[in-house]
């Protein structure tokens, strides 16, 4: 939707020796206005931006601007309300340059009751702060766009879409409905519905109003984090929930050694977006950012209207020049560039002064070295490393009854549609609900009519490595009776492409794998089919590297379209065998140096290298060997040699850069203005401590006064020594 | 000596279309003020270092309350123009005896009027005024006198002078400070610029770019002047 121009305000710097003024507009857009512009008087100081992040190497600096305008008597703040975040836009402009782009924060936003002019306080960030609120699956770009189509619908205040039958039927719970055009206009989540005659009454999630029939164009959008995707392609989808389509420039040249040089390492490093969730929910768009930046040391920071990731240990390596990778809005490679943002600062010492000097009284304090720095990386196994395997993502709605005071709905199997055999057997999930009160009585997966009774449900695949060893379970129950004593034989399938394997039931408990199949379950006599029985499968060592495939049964002898199989409480669990050990629980990566010293950092990472592609937070290629992702394995930086794990350059750059007591300055500075201006985005370097450049903790920039103040942190010293320290990997073991 | 006497520094306000002073005026103040920040860093040695940053301004003038004076400001009207909060457009004017004149304009909004009355003397009135937007300022600075004596004509001419003329003239000397004039031999130093001269004045005016002298008798015909002149 576009945004147009409607509150305009201006001012002009105070120039000195070596600025002139320069010329300040700050723009407010709302969006979808077309009317007039209005200009504003803005206060003394019309506007303060500024970065609260202390820490200088934070992965993620957002900042805010703090508006002052002068209300004359018809500019209430209530001109500036508004009910979604993305609504009204702020830009700063020094001449036709962006120097900040963001959205105004209702919250922050003040004035006096009075009935005389006076000051009205708006405050306005890049958006980053909010992201904290946005969960990963919930960012815009995480959805994709599957079709549009010309429909009739109506909608119903405060949760009801309705449509047609031939769009409905593809609907799943989860997707999301646009409407394009007409006053309802925008993404709705469909949680649930009802087919009510030849329409779908979906509930949707956001608030939406009453519209009647209606001919427009919406559109079917499906969450696309159901298989690994690209780094940078998570860092998308995170950006999509500014609001904000800027370049970005991606200063970071670190690259595992077998990717190529002309792109960044961001495009060319998959992960499982699995990665990303926090038990049943995702974590929220800034952790994974937080987290993505970690993983590699670098920086999301807004400056000069465009997005940057900066890999600021990259300083010292490659002597103040750091080149970068240029992306469009769309996140598209558009060309390279380089950092070389470099500030002088300098004594003003009459009759010329320099272009930015220090404001009496600018103070130096010490940053103390660390002993060691480190590194634990904890494997976990996915939540979803089997997809669906809970049964709760639910594909479209096959049909719904009411039997007996119970709602009846039966929807396509996602994640158990594949199989062997034809025709393969029908399969969905049955989810019963108590039709009085709305609970869900019993969940599972339903299996009928003719099919392999042992292959005919297959899941999803899972990459497993010689070595690991498998466990599966299930429970399950036929609805027609059926005696013991009857052998079942149940299937975990192992294949590379070359050799195919079954887990056998013997040895007990350490199942082999064998060229036939499978593992055989008996019900003895006595007991009947149509009783719950829960399967467990455990396997021996997996003997090569391949694609894991389970299968559920159709358990019902002489099958038809009245006798079932219900199938719930599934489980797998890979158990990795790494270092000759199935108790690796983890590694650590350790830097350590030999001095007296108390001061060290220890902290947790979730993704890394690793050593199986089973472990949450594993970083691929995006290549395949015998079916099988390839894993991360070592890296350098730019063109170099001698690649290394992605965790011993980290811990290194880390300990470098605390290999010595670093300078920290705290003061402010006149002089805002040099070959660029100053922001988040700048190297600084003092004619007293010549040697060393800083990096900003806290800013603050008027622009109107030309002076920033702020923390300068020390981030390199062209004469410090090389890091004399000892590199250490070891796997964690459990205790148990 | 170009001075400013101080009835000659004049407070005015353009209120109704005019320039208006203020009634009755005692005096006044005007402060120019330039804020600075100290810079002083390693480099600066023991010496502190500035920058100025900008201006602000203000005046002060005072006077004895008189409510009837036309073509001029009273209390009441400048009462009422700060209730209204007019931004007024102010001009403080001062004019040197060589008739040399600095004129400074800027609006002001009034900030604080005091009354005074007391039973002895007559009422009294203080108005503070805060300068808003740029300050214009008007001069024309003065050709420099060094001290530097002109002869006109120049030393070992004659200036031509007719028989039975009063006047003669130096050319391009408007504005020249005359010394003395030398007439037949005899000097008249006691030069007058108005007025009628009488025994051994001369009356010394511009006439366009040149200077008219004036005699109280005519030349004969043999007859020579000369006139020693300065800058203004």
């Amino acid at each position: 939707m576009p945004y147009g121009l409607k509150y305009t305000t201006q001012f002009d710097s105070e120039p000195d020796d070596n600025n002139p003024a320069y010329h300040y507009t700050l723009e407010f857009l709302f969006k979808d206005y077309a009317g007039p512009v209005a200009s504003v008087a803005g206060g003394s100081t019309t506007v303060l931006q500024h970065c609260s992040e202390e820490n200088p190497l934070a992965p993620i600096k957002g900042q805010s601007l703090d508006i002052t305008l002068i209300n004359p008597g018809n500019l209430a703040i209530t001109n500036f309300y508004a009910d979604n975040d993305n609504d009204i836009q702020i830009r700063l402009l020094k001449g036709l340059d962006v120097v900040f782009i963001g959205f105004l924060v209702q919250d922050d936003c003040n004035e006096i009751k009075v009935d005389y002019e006076h000051e009205i306080q708006l405050s306005a960030t890049d958006s980053l702060g909010l992201l904290k609120d946005v969960p990963f699956n919930n960012a815009p770009a995480s959805y994709d766009l599957l079709y549009t189509s010309l429909e009739t619908i109506t909608t119903t205040a405060p949760h009801t879409l309705q449509t047609d039958l031939g769009f409905g039927a593809a609907v799943e719970v989860g997707d999301r409905i646009r409407i394009i055009g007409t006053a309802q206009a925008g993404d709705y989540t469909v949680s649930g519905w009802v087919i009510s005659g030849v329409h779908y009454d979906f509930t949707v999630l956001e608030p939406i109003g009453t519209m009647g029939s209606t001919v427009t164009t919406i559109g079917l959008l499906r969450s696309n984090l159901s298989s690994r995707i690209t780094i940078l392609s998570v860092i998308k989808r995170c950006m999509s929930a500014t609001s904000l389509q800027l370049l970005t420039n991606i200063f970071c040249n670190l690259r595992e050694a077998r990717q190529t040089v002309t792109e960044s390492h961001f495009a060319q490093t998959i992960i499982d977006p699995d990665t990303f969730r926090n038990g049943d929910v995702y974590k929220s768009c800034y952790e994974v950012l937080s987290e993505i930046m970690a993983t590699w040391e670098c920086q999301l920071q807004q400056a000069n209207g465009q997005w940057n990731i900066v890999h600021w240990y990259e300083i010292r390596i490659f002597g103040g020049v750091i080149a970068g990778f240029v992306y469009d809005q769309d996140w598209a490679l558009i060309g390279t560039t380089a950092f070389a943002n470099i500030f002088n600062i300098a004594p003003n010492i009459p009759p010329v002064q320099p272009p930015t000097c220090p404001i009496f009284p600018l103070t130096e304090s010490i940053l103390r070295p660390f002993k060691f720095t480190r590194k634990q990386f904890n494997y976990q196994q996915p939540k979803y490393l089997l997809k669906n395997y809970d049964l709760q993502t639910l594909g479209p709605l096959l049909r719904t009854y009411v039997s007996g005071g119970v709602t009846v709905n039966e929807y396509i199997a996602t994640g158990w549609t594949s199989g062997q055999g034809s025709p393969l057997v029908e399969r969905f999930i049955r989810v019963d609900i108590d039709t009085a009160t709305g609970t869900e009585l019993r969940r599972y997966l339903v299996t009928k009519n003719a099919g392999d009774q042992s292959f005919g449900v297959r899941g999803t695949a899972v990459e497993v490595t010689a070595g690991d060893k498998i466990k599966f379970s299930f429970t399950f129950r036929t609805t027609s009776s059926q005696a013991g004593n009857i052998n079942y034989t149940f299937i975990v399938q192992l294949t590379n492409g070359v050799l195919i394997r079954y887990v056998d039931e013997l040895p007990v408990g350490n199942g082999d794998w064998k060229p036939t199949f499978g593992f055989t379950y008996n019900i003895p006599s006595g007991d009947n089919s149509d009783q719950w029985h829960t399967v467990e499968i455990e396997s021996s060592q997996v003997p090569f590297d391949g694609l894991l495939y389970v299968f559920l049964p159709q358990a019902t002898f002489s099958p038809n379209s009245v006798k079932e199989t219900w199938i719930r409480d599934i489980r797998l669990e890979v158990t990795t065998f790494i270092n000759d050990s199935a108790k690796v629980i983890g590694h650590y990566h350790l830097d350590n140096r030999t001095n007296d010293i108390k001061n060290n950092l220890d902290e947790e990472i979730f993704i890394d290298d690793t050593p199986r592609n089973t472990i949450g937070g594993t970083l691929f290629m995006p290549t395949f060997t015998n079916l099988i992702q390839d894993r991360t394995i070592g890296w350098v930086y730019g063109a170099a040699s001698g690649p290394k794990k992605l965790g011993n350059l980290t811990v290194a750059e880390i300990l470098t850069y605390r290999d010595k007591m670093r300078s920290k300055l705290e003061g402010g500075f006149i002089g805002i203005q040099q070959t660029y201006p100053i922001s988040l985005l700048t190297l600084l370097q003092t004619s007293f401590n010549p040697t060393k450049y800083y990096i900003f903790g806290l800013l603050t920039i008027d622009y109107k006064r030309n002076v920033f103040n702020g923390t300068l942190w020390e981030i390199w010293d062209t004469v410090e020594p090389a890091l004399a320290a000892d590199y250490t990997f070891n796997y964690i073991y459990s205790t148990s | 000596m170009s001075l400013v006497l101080g009835k000659d520094w004049v407070f005015y306000a353009f209120d109704g279309g005019i320039w208006k002073p203020y009634v009755c005026a005692r005096s006044g103040n005007f402060n120019l003020n330039t804020g600075t920040i100290e810079t002083t860093a390693p480099g600066n040695g023991l010496w502190a270092s500035y920058v100025a940053t900008r201006h602000d301004f203000s005046a002060q003038i005072d006077g004895v309350i008189s409510l009837n004076v036309g073509g001029s400001l009273s209390k009441a009207e400048l009462d009422a123009l700060q209730i209204a909060k007019t931004k007024l457009l102010c001009r403080f004017e001062m004019t040197s005896q060589a008739a040399d004149t600095y004129r400074r304009e800027a609006y002001f909004i009034i900030t604080n009027s005091t009354d005074t009355g007391s039973f002895d003397g007559v009422a009294t009135f203080q108005l503070s005024l805060l300068g808003t937007g740029a300050l214009t300022t008007v001069f024309t600075p003065p050709t420099p006198n060094n001290g530097e004596v002109f002869r006109y004509p120049a030393a070992g001419s004659t200036a031509p002078a007719a028989d039975g003329d009063y006047t003669a003239t130096i050319p391009g000397a408007a504005g020249k400070i005359i010394l003395s004039v030398v007439k037949a031999g005899i000097e008249r130093n006691n030069i007058i610029l108005a007025g009628t001269p009488v025994d051994q004045e001369v009356l010394a005016q511009d006439s366009g770019a040149d200077k008219l002298l004036t005699f109280p008798q005519p030349f004969e015909g043999w007859d020579t002047w000369y006139a020693l002149y300065q800058n203004a």
